[in-house]
């Protein structure tokens, strides 16, 4: 067992018992043996004073006699000092008497004690001097002395008894105190490995309380905090899930800055918003992880400020990622001071559609205001007088009209596209040969490409099963598609016109021409209405910026799409695919 | 950069700032290449005054920089890899403040530009600007991360701009040869090519740099390709 407590308390015990062991030896001592020391020398004076009654004489005939009685050596000594008879010393000489000190105080007061070292016996000596009256005057004195030694070893006695008594009574107090130690301190250290559990982490059963002591009502206590311990930490785990789950499960991306300004969490939203861009953006600054001038103009605006700041930061390469920041501070908690949280709602979809819609009004304005200021300046001059010249006016009249026409074309391609998006078109379905159509395509353009040397090549291979498709719309896409083609090739270029079964339901046009290309960032835009790779690069072409966006949405009319693939300064290829058309589901869907 | 073991926290936090300064100026100079490429695009003059009203704001971070760099050699007077450090961000930001300056040139030629009419669409310009921004990018990037790799990878793209400036160079002069009137857009171009290709050196120096930093050796007048000739 190897509890400290217990050997506290035991300790405790040992020390009492020893103390009460040294008080005994330093304060009781002294005193007992004081005590022995005056009994004995009271018995010895009672023993003397009987002696007195005796005359000399008789004292002298029964001088061994009465020193076995009162064991005692006994001295007879006459008035003038001199020994007349000693029990231990028979025949020597002795010297006189009268000067001892035990003698000296019974010649005044009767009797006298004295302790000394007697040079004739050579060890310590107790001596009782009593004087024998005969009518008024000492006739002698009778001396009794005894060794001390002999008083010490009766002492010797009682200590001996006494320590028997404490050793008696010191080993079941021992033993008792080992089991009260034991009893407090085994419960003790139960419940401190319960303890040592719990922080461990383990969920261990609850406690037996074995006493109604404060031990007991101490072990009911712990087990009634593990039991509220665990419920909190239930509770607590749940919110945490509960929390985690809206934390990842949001569309915002939320990230956290410890005290430090680094991050220290951040959600599955952010990782996907910047995953592409950014990995492990754990343990870095703002800066560091997204290395945006806008969002350090936030961040740095709000750690001077303390105020929530709210801003629209672009991301990534050619700032392809444009987000919304809200970052605020973490209040509310205590050890949370200087936590911030940032929160990126992605609006880059949002942006695109809003430059999309700013970008069609001010296309549709600019489209339409240029051949009405032809028109209009045309018109004018005309009123201003030269009408008179009727050369002039036919070369006038010529200009407006065509002008006019463009807005014609401009107004019905317009008027085309909002019913297709509408759905308002209807599509006259029918089998159809797509190369036949393209051919129909290649006879109208064959005067632009001729005049600046574009070499058309065709590959249509036979097998290639008819389409279900509406013939004018089929033209329409394809003339918009060869016409930009056309357009945008250099002179001395080439178009490849390809068809293809792609599979069983598919069939496939490939138009790939040798011109300028398209820039990768713009392929995603192009089939936004008046949507120019360049600004200026195709109005002077005499394009409505609509071309495009009606094939998108004739395609999707007859089922099929369009995949535009470039390489600037090479060329651009435009795939289109068709459904076949198959009899059997032709018969199903009039049926 | 593993800056635990100073016992000075003043001192760790002034060369965390020196860094976090160095990635805001980087971020601001990546950002005026941005913009003066949309304006060249995109025709947009107002754009292109924008960078060069804003270039007062990099000079200004790039004057905070040094001073700070100077201030931490004078008071904390620093060994081995912090004096790397250190004297590697006082160059670093010397070059970033350089291509600053350019994309102020750049813009200055654009809205010059933009008062004739468009000579020819721009695709290799972009190109040109895209990878000199993202190697300031990457080379920064290898900074934070001290990804020596990156460092190395951002060395050898300097090559390909410099051949595009060669390609842009070749095209401007076909343009030219065949209508004087195109000579002085071309040679306002040509500028801007050969601006865009400065940078670039500028970026790649910037990555030797970086190379300096972590390794401690220096590779400024290293060819980036082992066992090929200059």
């Amino acid at each position: 067992m190897k509890s400290r407590l217990f050997f506290k308390i035991f300790a405790t015990y040992l020390i009492l018992v020893l103390l009460v062991m040294a008080v005994m030896e330093f304060f009781l001592t002294p005193k007992i043996r004081e005590t022995i020391t005056r009994g004995v020398m009271e018995r010895m004076i009672g023993h003397g004073r009987i002696m007195a009654l005796m005359t000399l004489d008789e004292m002298l005939r029964k001088v061994t006699e009465l020193a076995a009685r009162s064991e005692a050596r006994i001295t007879i000594i006459d008035a003038a000092g001199k020994v007349l008879a000693d029990s231990s010393w028979k025949d020597q000489k002795m010297d006189n008497h009268l000067n001892r000190p035990e003698v000296q105080e019974a010649r005044l007061k009767g009797q006298g004690t004295a302790i000394r070292y007697s040079r004739t016996l050579q060890q310590s000596m107790l001596y009782v001097a009593v004087a024998v009256p005969e009518k008024d005057h000492i006739r002698g004195y009778v001396r009794l002395a005894r060794s001390l030694e002999e008083v010490a070893l009766s002492i010797e006695h009682l200590y001996r008894s006494i320590y028997l008594t404490l050793f008696l009574i010191t080993i079941p107090s021992l033993i008792l105190a080992f089991l009260f130690a034991r009893n407090i301190a085994s419960p003790v250290r139960r419940l401190m490995e319960l303890t040592q559990k719990i922080r461990a982490g383990e969920r261990p059963p609850p406690m037996m309380a074995e006493s109604d002591d404060e031990l007991g009502r101490l072990t009911q206590d712990i087990n009634y905090i593990i039991e509220e311990q665990q419920e909190k930490i239930r509770v607590a785990t749940e919110e945490k899930s509960k929390l985690e789950a809206a934390f990842d499960g949001m569309v915002e991306g939320v990230l956290t800055l410890d005290g430090d300004s680094r991050i220290d969490q951040f959600n599955r939203g952010l990782r996907k918003m910047v995953g592409k861009q950014r990995t492990d953006i754990l343990g870095k600054t703002p800066l560091e992880a997204f290395r945006s001038a806008d969002l350090q103009v936030a961040y740095l605006h709000f750690r001077e400020t303390g105020e929530t700041v709210r801003q629209e930061v672009a991301l990534g390469d050619e700032k392809s990622l444009i987000l919304d920041v809200n970052i605020s501070a973490i209040k509310g908690y205590p050890g949370n001071e200087g936590k911030i949280m940032m929160v990126f709602h992605d609006v880059t979809r949002l942006k695109q559609l809003e430059r999309m819609r700013m970008d069609f009004v001010a296309n549709v304005t600019h489209e339409i205001r240029t051949p009405l200021t032809a028109i209009i300046g045309y018109i004018e001059t005309l009123q201003q007088g030269a009408v008179l010249d009727r050369e002039q006016t036919d070369r006038f009249l010529q200009t407006a009209h065509n002008n006019a026409l463009r807005l014609n074309r401009l107004v019905d391609d317009l008027l085309t596209l909002s019913n297709i998006e509408m759905g308002e078109i209807k599509m006259q379905f029918q089998t159809l040969a797509v190369s036949e159509v393209i051919a129909e395509v290649l006879k109208t353009l064959a005067p632009q490409a001729a005049a600046k040397k574009i070499t058309l090549a065709e590959n249509f291979p036979e097998d290639v099963p008819p389409v279900r498709a509406d013939r004018d719309r089929v033209f329409q896409i394809f003339l918009n598609i060869l016409d930009n083609a056309v357009k945008f090739t250099p002179e001395g270029g080439a178009i490849k016109i390809t068809t293809a079964q792609r599979d069983a339901e598919t069939v496939s046009v490939r138009i790939a021409d040798t011109g300028i290309g398209i820039p990768k960032n713009d392929l995603p835009r192009l089939g936004e209405r008046f949507y120019r790779v360049e600004k200026t690069r195709s109005r002077d072409s005499g394009g409505t910026g609509l071309g495009l966006s009606i094939v998108k949405h004739l395609m999707a009319a007859h089922g099929g799409r369009v995949e535009i693939d470039s390489t600037p300064g090479q060329g651009t290829s435009v795939l289109l695919f068709f459904p076949v058309f198959i009899p059997e589901k032709e018969n199903l869907s009039q049926g | 950069m593993d800056t635990k073991r100073h016992t000075s926290k003043q001192y760790e936090a002034e060369l965390l700032e020196v860094k976090e300064n160095l990635l805001y100026l980087g971020a601001l100079v990546q950002e005026a290449i941005e913009d003066s490429i949309q304006a060249l695009l995109e025709r947009d003059t107002e754009l292109a005054r924008k960078v060069i009203a804003n270039d007062v704001n990099i000079d200004k971070l790039d004057d905070e920089i040094e001073e700070k760099c100077v201030r931490l050699l004078a008071l904390r007077q620093p060994a081995a890899r912090d004096l790397r450090f250190i004297t590697t961000a006082i160059k670093i930001n010397g070059h970033l403040e350089r291509i600053g300056d350019m994309a102020v040139k750049i813009c200055e030629k654009i809205a010059l530009l933009n008062e004739e009419p468009q000579l020819k669409p721009y695709i290799d310009l972009p190109r040109m600007a895209e990878i000199a921004r993202s190697m300031i990018r990457q080379s920064l990037d290898a900074l934070v991360n001290e990804d020596v790799e990156l460092a190395n990878k951002v060395r050898r793209e300097d090559e390909i701009v410099d051949s595009l400036n060669e390609q842009i160079f070749r095209e401007l002069l076909t343009f030219m040869m065949e209508d004087h009137r195109t000579i002085h857009r071309s040679l306002l171009i040509m500028q801007i090519s050969k601006t865009l290709e400065r940078i670039s050196d500028h970026a790649k120096s910037i990555a030797d740099m970086v190379v300096f930093m972590i390794t401690g050796m220096n590779v400024r007048h290293q060819w980036p390709f082992e066992g090929q000739e200059t």
